[in-house]
């Protein structure tokens, strides 16, 4: 034999047995033999790779393709030599299941699939379980729901006095004349109801079942009874709709799948918190632009003036910080100036939803 | 003939982990698959028997597809959840039934992803060219760990070592070497005496406390609110004994604990056997504890250091105009997250599980290899794609 020999340990891949042989390279093929000289294996050069790096004393792990046999030899002449005969020493060989080709067109297929199901399948399918649930049992959930918030979110005063819920009988009056007026164009499953919050958040939101929550803090923000006339008719529009039932549903499905995106299911990580926000104005956006040229029409409907819509919500946006929960009255939306502009268009010039007396009882309701 | 596992890791683990971190937020996470992969290379390689080293044969692409794969079945599931979720949550009742469900699908889910996760890897381990691998049906051992897991609750962790002698039974002779499979003898008993000494101080503890909180019920008695606070506080310093009690208690368990799972991997370690071949571990407890004060105090130290760049950039930003409170925000966020996406689990991986796995390695002795030559490769097909669920459950270290 004219090329060099050299020791190596072999493990063929088919038993756990591990030899001492001696490898030589020979042309376009390196050829592996026992102590006896027996020939035990050839592998073409072509298919030699190395596994894994290097190890600190030089010895080279080579396997030959994706196949299971390993051989280790530690001599610096067969590597430069290896090196020599084989360009393909370091390029990884490829299962035929996870060519490139496939993981680029799986990921392509798996995106378009998470658009599909965020932007269409979601929202339709949120619809359609809405338009199958009993008004009942909405409503039910929508009462629970309503007493934890009013118990959470109420002045810690109120709390002590308890006094959660404002009912003082002539603001009771005024409120419920101003919901009988904007209700009898509306549409609701069930009859609404309007509850007053003691608590000084400028806010109102609508909660599934019809169920309607009324800051105090914005009735007193409020300098005339058809600005708050606006704001129930928002509300209103919504339970109309349906609004809070399909987006609890919306949402728990979506930051669930976005938590898996991110590698954890709890979707408590920094990315997921991110894009559960953005998806959730994503879906609350058709809404409110629903909510608002809904509640024009019923404040139409009841010859209620708009006029002094515009400037409201202008005003409110300034005050900003106080407005979270499940439904706010404002969203951080960008296009909050396309929306005074769309209500300053949408104007009716209608009577006042309630007389001034009525309006100064209402802002005492919690009195 | 006696040999020493050895761990002779090759290069930095900390460049790895710095390489994989910044690729990680890079790719906002869907690096994860590779970092993983790259991260069991270095550790499986390390790892070296007789002289041969461990190798780790999958892929980053095959944990991706597995996780398209679950992405694709749990999607539509969640919609299902979602709602059933939102229309069980009318009351009380109905939410506790809601997370009931909740938390036994997920309980479930992540046994099943352990467990499948378990036998990938063990499908990506090589050694002298032969595969490892792992029988056994997924949905046995839930049914086993849910079994156990309740017998566990209702006697109060009286069956804790039960549980884990079980499961790891079930995991053990459903694992193989190439067509070799191994066999678990382990005895309860020698367990079960260790087990009473971390409960004991467990349980008196919580007798403590249930005592304490029935005092301070008493002295409240029907005080109205503002007094309440008052009299909690005077109970306090009436019982303080009874509370100092309750903190020893509790300050001991950690060294009780790491003394039990030691004693349990001696344990297991001791009765595992693959044909001819035995095992012996001599790791310790004060190993896990150890490196558990190491991560604390390296972790307050990290903690303590972005506390003072946050201080400083925070200082230089408002010096060049920026509002005081939006500089606070703005550079204690970035450096925050961070620090918690990245910077904790870095000085983790670096001080605790590198530290163990070293440990547990040299403190392992084989016997036997030499009747190992006549094990043959295993035709059964693995797994031909990762993880999938357990991904999404970090139950796959």
């Amino acid at each position: 034999m004219s090329e060099p020999l050299y020791p190596a340990r072999y493990s063929d891949g088919r038993t756990a047995a591990i030899r001492s042989v001696r490898v030589s390279l020979d042309g376009p093929r390196l050829t592996i033999v026992d102590d006896a000289g027996n020939v035990m294996d050839t592998w073409p050069t072509a298919d030699i790779r190395l596994v894994g790096a290097p190890h600190e004393d030089g010895t080279l792990r080579l396997c030959r393709g994706s196949g299971d046999a390993r051989l280790s030899v530690n001599s610096f002449n067969f590597a430069s030599s290896l090196e020599a005969r084989c360009p393909d020493l370091r390029r990884p060989v490829t299962p035929s299941h996870l060519r490139w080709q496939k993981i680029v067109l799986w990921s392509a297929a798996a995106v378009a699939g998470l658009v599909v199901f965020f932007f269409v399948a979601v929202p339709l399918f949120a619809r359609e379980i809405v338009r199958l649930t009993p008004p009942a049992l909405e409503a039910r959930a929508g009462a629970w729901m309503a007493d934890y918030l009013i118990t959470i979110m109420a002045d810690p005063d109120a709390k002590r006095q308890g006094k959660v819920v404002c009912e003082r009988p002539d603001g009771q009056a005024a409120l419920q004349r101003l919901v009988s007026a904007l209700n009898s164009h509306a549409t609701l499953p069930l009859p609404p109801v309007v509850q007053v919050v003691n608590s000084g958040l400028v806010n109102a939101f609508a909660l599934p079942g019809g169920r309607i929550l009324i800051f105090r803090g914005l009735l007193e923000f409020a300098v005339h009874a058809n600005e708050v006339a606006g704001v129930l008719a928002h509300e209103l529009a919504h339970a109309e709709h349906r609004h809070p039932l399909q987006i609890a549903i919306e949402q728990t499905s979506g930051a669930f799948v976005v938590g898996l995106l991110f590698g954890d299911a709890v979707g408590f990580s920094a990315a997921s918190i991110a894009v559960t926000t953005l998806l959730r104005g994503y879906y609350s956006r058709g809404m409110e632009t629903e909510a608002d040229d809904r509640a024009v029409a019923l404040m139409r409907a009841a010859d209620i003036s708009t006029l002094s819509l515009a400037a409201f919500f202008e005003r409110l946006s300034q005050k900003e910080s106080d407005l979270t929960g499940l439904f706010s009255l404002l969203s951080t939306h960008p296009e909050l100036a396309v929306r005074a502009e769309r209500l300053r268009n949408a104007s009716h010039r209608g009577r006042d939803a309630l007389t001034p007396a009525e309006f100064v009882s209402l802002r005492n309701i919690c009195r | 003939m006696h040999i020493n596992v050895e761990y002779r890791p090759s290069d930095s683990l900390a460049w790895l982990l710095l390489k994989n971190a910044a690729l990680n937020l890079i790719t906002l996470t869907i690096y994860r698959f590779w970092a993983k992969t790259r991260v069991r290379q270095y550790f499986w390689q390390a790892v070296r028997v007789d002289g041969e080293p461990f190798e780790y044969t999958g892929l980053g692409r095959e944990l991706l597809i597995g996780f398209l794969i679950v992405l694709a079945v749990l999607a539509p599931a969640t919609l299902a959840w979602s709602t059933a979720q939102t229309l069980l949550s009318t009351d009380p009742v109905g939410l506790s039934i809601a997370q009931g469900i909740y938390f036994f699908i997920l309980f479930v889910l992540i046994q099943a992803a352990g467990f499948r996760a378990r036998r990938y890897r063990l499908s990506r381990t090589l050694w002298r060219g032969i595969r490892a691998g792992q029988d056994g049906s997924t949905w046995r051992y839930v049914g086993q760990s849910l079994l156990w897991g309740l017998a566990s609750a209702a006697t109060l962790g009286l069956a804790y070592p039960s549980t884990r002698l079980a499961l790891q039974r079930y995991r053990t002779v459903n694992t193989r070497f190439g067509d070799q499979h191994f066999s678990f003898d382990a005895p309860l008993m020698p367990l079960f005496t260790r087990w009473l000494v971390v409960l004991t101080p467990l349980i008196l503890f919580y007798l403590v406390i249930i005592g304490f909180s029935i005092a301070v019920e008493r002295s409240i008695g029907d005080s109205d609110a503002e007094a309440v606070g008052r009299k909690i506080g005077e109970a306090m310093v009436a019982h303080g004994k009874l509370m100092g009690v309750a903190l020893v208690l509790l300050a001991i368990l950690p060294f009780t604990w790491a003394w039990y799972r030691m004693a349990e991997f001696r344990h297991f370690a001791a009765h595992t056997r693959l044909g001819e071949i035995t095992f012996r571990s001599t790791a310790r407890g004060r190993a896990i504890l150890i490196r558990l004060t190491g991560f604390a105090l390296a972790a307050l130290g990290a903690t303590i250091l972005v506390g003072l760049l946050v201080f400083w950039w925070s200082r230089a930003l408002i010096s060049l105009g920026m509002g005081q409170i939006f500089a606070f925000a703005t550079v204690g966020g970035v450096l925050g997250l961070l620090l918690v996406l990245f910077g904790y689990r870095f000085l983790w991986t670096m001080i605790v599980t590198a530290g163990l796995v070293r440990h547990i390695c040299e403190t392992l002795e084989i016997s036997g290899l030499e009747t190992l030559d006549g094990v043959a490769q295993a035709s059964a097909p693995s797994d031909k794609y990762g993880e999938g669920l357990a991904d999404s459950f970090e139950v796959a270290g």
